[in-house]
């Protein structure tokens, strides 16, 4: 149950980056379609409120939501990781 | 929000981080290590690590056995379980009532010895503590492990730090706690992109790359130092006023006293397995500490750790059962629970701050938080001096700035190499050596102060690289160290399931890694500095002129 919060929520702040175009250029290498961003923003937010709910659910109401703030600070320095690392190979990262 | 406030804001910002903030980084850093404190003092007494720690309901009945030799007379036995972050048995007695020349007094000395080490160990702060001894869970044979501070030296000095009274330590960790409270909200304030920036990290950047992982550090763990300083202001706050826990002990001494004595109970006769029974099914944490009342002839469990927010956080578990001694029926179960809604939220906040709820997984996570916390204070310590060295790239250096560059190298880097010296002085201060547990604390200290002194003696670019080069070195070689003064190979630790000794070894050697990347990014700064000064670390009209 937790690992499935720490990979929902994984999901969630990965797609709240690629929903903003400097980390989209970063990660995936290529201009972001204009239409996307809304649709990555709403799918990471829904994907962080359903880890919520899946954290809740695998530890209850006290140890659930410290669950999820401490794995989500792991978690967003990964993203904040792959997003910088990926921005090297693009000789025009900003 | 108008630039002016936001201006204000960094203004604040600046100024409440730099004042407090080698001593904030010193709390931070011996503060998260404290999450680890009873491993890090099983780690500092190798003698520990041979004996693996078997089945409670076995442990329980070898300790008993052990009692009924070693303290026959007692009043009062203890028997404090292994645990996941403390796998040695040990017990304790209270043989005040007994006589003289029974056969108690045979292990007088190894009960003196015990005493006289928790003695030191309460005089150095803290609560009192009940002095134990450890028993092989092997052979129950006692071991007489080496007198160390150990972790609580380092969780000790996180909040009444050391060389100074209790109450003046404490009163300067409130205040360096209160500033970074008020760094903390005003540097949400200040960060103009909250949002925007949040997965943002420009490398190569200069003060740019400096910025972002202040702000990655700081954001990503936001509630958590937020949480840590509002609780830790609380918790310093509580600690001032007198203990309620302390007098309630003392009141139960006194009913002890006015009993009658009679017939001690015997323990072989309990029925032990039942009783850990019903406290499994009682319970979701496994039993930690059984304590035997001889002459009513009962036995109270007390749980390992919370499992709830609401349970008392501090001074002793939460939740206990009294057993009959003869039948073993539940005679009570207390539940130190809050009673109403203001003291659920005291003792949750002060519960989230000491994290004793916690079990591997999440203490891990905790670290990890902390960790951000030291990075965030490092790098705002380091930010202030680049931001200043950027502007004046000519002129004298103002004696201010060469004096916060040596106090950041000192409490920084100096500080890692100077836990790095502690850790050496435990396996190399020879474990007989009289008062060892204060010379492994004067090591440190000793350590700690050269380190200002060479920051004070070197050019700033190149006493940084040389610290974090040797304390980088120190933590690299410490495993080995360890191994050869008698503790575990790190693949026998791992293959043997000791993770403490293995986690222990696996965070030195990261810590060395983190420390000599460090030292290579900064020598490369300062080379790419001698060619087109995009990045310094400390501008090199620092540098004192020669």
């Amino acid at each position: 149950m937790l690992i499935t919060m720490i990979f929902v929520q994984a999901a969630g702040f990965l797609l709240l980056a690629l929903s903003q175009k400097y980390h989209y250029r970063n990660l995936m290498h290529r201009a972001p379609q204009s239409s996307g961003q809304t649709a990555f923003r709403f799918a990471g937010f829904a994907a962080l409120a359903v880890s919520v709910g899946t954290g809740l659910q695998a530890e209850g109401m006290q140890f659930g939501p410290i669950w999820w703030l401490a794995s989500a600070n792991v978690v967003a320095l990964l993203v904040l990781v792959l997003s910088a690392w990926r921005a090297e190979g693009e000789p025009n990262g900003r | 929000m108008s630039a002016g406030v936001r201006q204000k804001n960094a203004w604040l910002h600046g100024w409440a981080g730099l004042l407090l903030g080698w001593l904030m980084f010193a709390i931070f850093v011996t503060g998260t290590i404290a999450f680890f404190r009873q491993e890090v003092t099983y780690w500092m007494q190798p003698e520990l690590h041979d004996s693996d720690p078997g089945e409670p309901l076995e442990m329980a009945r070898m300790a008993i056995d052990r009692l009924e030799h070693i303290a026959p007379d007692a009043r009062e036995w203890q028997i404090e379980l292994p645990s996941e972050r403390e796998p040695q048995l040990s017990v304790s007695w209270e043989a005040d009532g007994a006589e003289a020349d029974s056969a108690s007094s045979a292990f007088a000395a190894d009960r003196a010895r015990a005493e006289e080490a928790a003695a030191q160990a309460n005089a150095r702060g803290g609560r009192p503590r009940d002095p134990g001894v450890a028993v092989d869970p092997a052979t129950g044979a006692i071991i007489h492990p080496r007198e160390t501070a150990g972790g609580d030296f380092l969780y000790h000095f996180h909040y009444q730090l050391h060389f100074m009274s209790r109450g003046s330590g404490m009163l300067l960790v409130g205040l360096v706690t209160l500033a970074m409270f008020i760094a903390i909200l005003s540097g949400i304030v200040t960060h103009k992109k909250i949002f925007k920036d949040f997965f943002t990290f420009r490398r190569r950047k200069g003060q740019r790359s400096w910025l972002d992982a202040h702000n990655a550090a700081a954001v990503f763990a936001l509630p958590f130092h937020l949480m840590i300083t509002f609780s830790g202001l609380l918790l310093i706050g509580g600690t001032l006023l007198p203990f309620s826990g302390q007098e309630r002990n003392r009141e139960r001494q006194g009913e002890m006293e006015q009993q009658a004595p009679t017939d001690l109970a015997a323990g072989s006769s309990l029925p032990l397995s039942k009783i850990l029974h019903t406290a499994q099914r009682e319970w979701s944490v496994p039993v930690g500490r059984l304590s035997f009342d001889r002459r009513a002839n009962t036995v109270e469990l007390s749980s390992q750790r919370n499992d709830s927010l609401f349970l008392r956080p501090g001074g002793g578990p939460g939740r206990n059962l009294t057993f009959d001694g003869t039948d073993g029926t539940l005679l009570e179960r207390e539940d130190n629970l809050a009673s109403d809604g203001i003291d659920r939220t005291n003792r949750a906040i002060r519960a989230l701050h000491l994290g004793r709820f916690a079990d591997w997984q999440l203490r891990w996570l905790y670290f990890v938080a902390g960790i951000g916390g030291t990075v965030m204070v490092a790098t705002g310590l380091v930010l202030w001096s680049v931001k200043r060295a950027a502007k004046r790239r000519d002129a004298l250096i103002p004696i201010g700035q060469r004096l916060a560059e040596i106090l950041n190298i000192g409490a920084v880097a100096g500080l890692n190499l100077a836990i790095a010296t502690y850790f050496w002085a435990n396996r190399l201060v020879p474990a007989g050596t009289p008062n060892r547990a204060e010379l492994e604390i004067r090591l440190f200290f000793i350590a700690w102060t050269v380190t200002y002194l060479h920051a004070a003696a070197r050019k700033p670019q190149v006493a940084w690289v040389e610290q974090l080069m040797v304390g980088g070195g120190l933590f690299a070689l410490l495993p080995i160290l360890s191994f050869a003064t008698g503790s575990l190979w790190l693949p026998s630790a791992v293959a043997s399931g000791n993770w403490i000794v293995a986690g222990f070894d696996a965070v030195c050697l990261l810590t060395a890694t983190v420390m000599f990347c460090a030292a290579r990014f900064i020598t490369r700064g300062s080379e790419r500095d001698n060619v087109a000064q995009d990045f310094p670390i400390v501008d090199r009209s620092l540098v004192p002129a020669e």
